[in-house]
């Protein structure tokens, strides 16, 4: 009971300040203080976001938002976890491994600073103007916040956690598993909530260059040509709530799981 | 000292010299340590900060190798760390991951022990250091005393042949300090297990110790050797433990001096 409220509360906390932005802006837009065609009232985006959204829309499209979210989810996902599987490894390994620290990191710190987006010209002449394009590029932006990430939270643990261990007649894989991967667990999980923010952002506009007929990004570019703002807002208000359920269902499960039950990260 | 048993740890011509590197000039840690601790002698090493007595608590554990001479640990040359040596340092260094039951079991995992042996053991050491109760909770969310109890726990669980101490009490604050060392010297008894123990507290060495080495500054070496026989648990207002602590401190003194002269000449 005690805790139901408390999370109640947490997710007034939360939705209190994006409300007071949401009316400012209906107010603004109903009074015609700004263009209300370029800043639509959000209960008129709500709206017609929701006719999106519905069965059968009034233009005679069923699930038309949805479907465009879908393909989105599925390239992020397919993006994400192929740089997440690969380069929570190659993370750790450089963690451990000072062979492959020294050899990785100079290819790391050269190729990071680049934009995704700069690579979309490039991955289009390999693979086309098609979902493997996509999927390419936001694994691209996925992959250096898991390295770098996954590395740092390995060299987190102090060599005393070593020491103990090895005390305790803990050999090099022993040592790996039981200490330095619990070890290194809010590293990781912070370097794939940075990962996943990158991904979305690269999708996004990857989908906008590569258009393919669907994705969130195509069809915020899409409606843009027909001046049909409405569906631009509730296209970027569904990558906010897909990015924020990710950010919260996903990672804050894990976290609350994981890390803040450890005491290793502070829960606000 | 006859009640001890035989010699457990024996340090020979034990010298230790830091390379120097682009942010420290080289220096000599350890110039030449000789010593013997016996089975079930509680062996305090006490010196100035920077006198090395940690170093050599290291080399010991096989964390740091000496640049030269040998250490054995009932007659075997000491290589690599093992479990026949159980250590306890001054931050704790818990792992944050594992509830104080799987804290303290996890050495006897590591060494493959039973299900059984590891609840059991657990469960007498919970008692042991009045962890009773904790067992499940994560160390976060225990005090520093009650985490130095779950890491000496931790180190007794898999029985090591000698528990090596680094500076155990030396975070904690002053009340909890002296309820650890009159609740250590009650474990202590109980076990009679040969410690090594690194302390800057001529009273907490008193306390505890059968023997007190006192390091020189570095390069150091020992320069005294006191033996206490004083029956546990002691009192500090005892004239004889007062005289010791009077004989010691002058001695260590001189040491802190050096140690400040160099320090100034640094500078």
């Amino acid at each position: 009971m005690k805790n139901s409220t408390k999370r109640l509360k947490e997710i007034l906390a939360f939705a209190f300040p994006i409300l007071v932005v949401l009316l400012s802006w209906e107010i603004i837009s109903r009074l015609e203080l700004a263009n209300p065609i370029l800043l639509p009232p959000p209960t008129r985006i709500l709206v017609h976001t929701i006719n999106l959204l519905s069965p059968e829309d009034s233009g005679g499209v069923s699930f038309f938002l949805e479907r465009h979210a879908a393909i989105s989810f599925f390239r992020i996902m397919a993006g994400y976890l192929i740089a997440a599987s690969t380069c929570t490894v190659l993370g750790l390994l450089m963690g451990v491994n000072r062979a492959a620290y020294n050899f990785f990191n100079p290819l790391i710190t050269l190729i990071m600073p680049i934009p995704s987006l700069a690579w979309v010209p490039v991955v289009i002449l390999w693979l086309g103007l098609g979902n493997k394009t996509i999927v390419f590029v936001t694994m691209i932006a996925s992959i250096f916040p898991v390295i770098y990430n996954s590395a740092a939270g390995v060299r987190s643990m102090t060599i005393k956690h070593i020491w103990a261990a090895q005390t305790m007649g803990a050999g090099r894989v022993t040592i790996f598993l039981k200490v330095l991967l619990p070890g290194a667990m809010p590293y990781i999980i912070a370097g794939h909530k940075l990962a996943l923010g990158r991904a979305w952002r690269a999708l996004v506009a990857t989908e906008m260059v590569v258009a393919t007929g669907y994705g969130l990004g195509y069809l915020i570019f899409e409606a843009r040509t027909f001046m049909d703002t409405e569906t631009m807002y509730g296209g970027i208000a569904m990558i906010a709530l897909l990015g924020l359920l990710i950010e919260k269902v996903a990672f804050g499960r894990l976290e609350r799981l994981t890390v803040e039950k450890w005491g290793m990260s502070r829960s606000l | 000292m006859e009640h001890f048993g035989p010699v457990k740890i024996r340090a020979h011509k034990i010298h230790k010299h830091f390379a120097s590197t682009p942010f420290s000039p080289g220096v000599t840690a350890l110039e030449e340590i000789n010593l013997e601790i016996h089975e079930g002698e509680f062996a305090a090493l006490i010196g100035p900060s920077g006198c090395g007595k940690s170093t050599f608590l290291y080399i010991v554990a096989a964390f740091e190798k000496a640049t030269s001479g040998e250490i054995y640990l009932d007659g075997q040359q000491i290589t690599k760390p093992g479990p026949d040596r159980g250590i306890v340092f001054q931050e704790y260094v818990l792992f944050p991951w594992l509830t104080v039951e799987q804290n303290i079991s996890f050495g006897l995992e590591i060494q493959k022990k039973s299900k059984k042996e590891c609840s059991q053991r657990c469960r007498q050491l919970l008692e042991v250091t009045g962890l009773t109760g904790f067992e499940k909770s994560y160390p976060h969310m225990l005090s520093g005393g009650m985490q130095q109890r779950v890491a000496i726990a931790r180190a007794l669980a898999y029985d090591p042949k000698v528990l090596l101490m680094d500076e155990p009490f030396g975070a904690l604050d002053a009340q909890t300090k002296r309820r650890m060392v009159d609740d250590f010297v009650r474990i202590w008894e109980g076990l009679r297990k040969t410690v090594v123990f690194v302390t800057h507290s001529v009273e907490e060495a008193l306390m505890l110790a059968d023997t007190i080495f006192l390091f020189s500054f570095r390069p150091s070496r020992i320069k005294q050797v006191f033996r206490i026989d004083l029956p546990r648990p002691r009192d500090i207002t005892d004239p004889r433990f007062v005289q010791l602590q009077r004989d010691i401190l002058d001695s260590l003194d001189e040491e802190v001096e050096k140690m400040m002269k160099s320090e100034q000449a640094v500078e």
